[in-house]
């Protein structure tokens, strides 16, 4: 019995040393400052957040320098201030990282965000807030979920470093485009419910028809037995 | 007596098939009279070209009251905003019409302004709207502001189904308009509930 609980100690031990040894191993060390890394030391899922990130951060400022001249309330122009400013300073940030590594980043914002960002051009006024301000709330909780999935799966430190200081920025920015939003009145509506009483209906649909062709019927069927008794 | 009693079951017949007969021209009757009248004046104008100038300020005029001279329909307008379920709240008194204040604003240059209410209630009878059916192309429709008063023409009336009603009932863009939106089509007495949403478009005059 002794023997087997130490057995079972030393295999706890082991596990713990084993495992520990991956956990250390899933985060590369950050690059020295100034150059030093490769990009061999970036996993999938680092690239993949840099890129989105980056055309993310490309989407942001455009979108967000035409709502400084377009929009037409105070605060959206406001939040585009706030927008544009925390992008591009996430963007030198992140810049500096891919240099550090030899990545390329993109130079534009993917395809749906240039769809978004010519749908803008053509807009203006109330039209442009109310394109502007969900389609900023949609992007945002797409990147802060992109900024989540880093730092939860993420292996470089530098990477997952800068995750962690988008992420919060990111989250302000979905408050701020939501409170615009809803200062706007809300989203577009989708219909009016505006009758409870049903005075309105036609009256084939409040049981009218019902009682016509019931009791019609009712009576049919009572001639037609009638007709058939006095037959027989 | 006898001869009453052999007739009986004929005529018990004919009232059978009265009965039926009037429910179907009713239901029939009711189908073919859902209003769809005029042509509903397009909400969408030419983009302007990229790169334009951002639009001059709009007065913020807000809507007090609505008058449907030819209904003999005057009520007082209040803002509202889209609810649960997206739908556009309505003002709690059936008489009190509300207005989108996310939408345009009258005197805006551009976009729809939207205005609902109330055809009825169950407590509190017909509503502001209730008469809205009866509208014709051609009636006026007068929205007075905190700056003055503006004058709409009714272009079109339609009925539509709540679930597939057109976004661009809503346009905050383009031509300015009105609409006027309550409720129409069947009751369902399980949901208190109508199916259909009437709108009304009027045109500056």
């Amino acid at each position: 019995m002794k023997a087997a609980i130490t057995a079972g100690c030393l295999l706890g031990v082991a596990v713990l040393l084993v495992g520990g040894g991956v956990a250390a191993a899933q985060t590369t060390s950050p690059a020295p400052p100034g150059g030093g890394g490769t990009a061999a030391q970036l996993s999938e899922q680092d690239r993949a957040f840099m890129m989105e990130n980056a055309q993310t951060n490309l989407a942001e400022i455009s979108t967000g320098q035409l709502a400084i001249q377009r929009a037409s309330s105070p605060s959206t122009k406001q939040t585009a201030q706030t927008v544009v400013s925390d992008h591009q300073q996430a963007l030198a940030q992140l810049r500096d990282i891919a240099q550090r590594y030899s990545v390329t980043l993109p130079d534009s914002p993917n395809p749906t965000q240039q769809q978004l960002a010519r749908q803008l051009q053509s807009l203006t006024g109330l039209a442009f807030d109310r394109t502007l301000l969900p389609a900023w709330i949609g992007g945002h909780q797409q990147a802060i979920a992109q900024a989540q999935q880093e730092i939860a799966s993420g292996t470089n430190a530098d990477v997952q470093q800068y995750a962690r200081g988008f992420l919060p920025v990111a989250q302000k920015h979905l408050q701020m485009a939501q409170s615009d939003l809803q200062q706007l009145g809300g989203a577009a509506p989708g219909g009016v419910n505006a009758g409870t009483g049903g005075a309105a209906a036609p009256w084939a649909s409040r049981g009218l028809l019902g009682g016509l062709l019931g009791g019609g019927s009712l009576l049919v069927a009572a001639a037609l037995l009638l007709l058939r008794r006095r037959r027989a | 007596m006898r001869r009453t009693y052999s007739r009986l079951p004929w005529l018990v017949l004919l009232a059978g098939l009265a009965m039926i007969a009037t429910g179907l021209v009713g239901w029939w009757g009711e189908a073919v009279a859902t209003p769809q009248r005029g042509a509903i004046p397009p909400a969408a104008l030419a983009a302007p070209a990229a790169g334009t100038a951002a639009p001059p300020e709009v007065p913020l005029e807000t809507p007090q009251e609505l008058r449907l001279p030819s209904l003999n329909i005057a009520a007082p307008v209040v803002p509202v905003d889209v609810g649960a379920g997206r739908a556009l709240s309505v003002p709690d008194d059936p008489h009190v019409l509300g207005w989108w204040r996310g939408g345009a604003r009258p005197g805006g240059g551009q976009g729809t302004v939207v205005i609902d209410g109330h055809v009825d209630s169950a407590r509190g009878g017909p509503g502001a709207l209730f008469g809205l059916r009866e509208l014709r192309p051609g009636d006026r429709v007068q929205l007075r502001t905190d700056h003055g008063t503006h004058d709409y023409l009714v272009r079109a009336l339609r009925s539509f189904r709540k679930i597939s009603l057109p976004p661009e009932v809503f346009s905050t863009e383009g031509q300015p308009r009105l609409v006027l939106i309550t409720c129409g089509g069947t009751f369902d007495q399980h949901t208190r509930e109508y199916t259909d949403n009437l709108v009304a478009y009027a045109v500056p005059a």
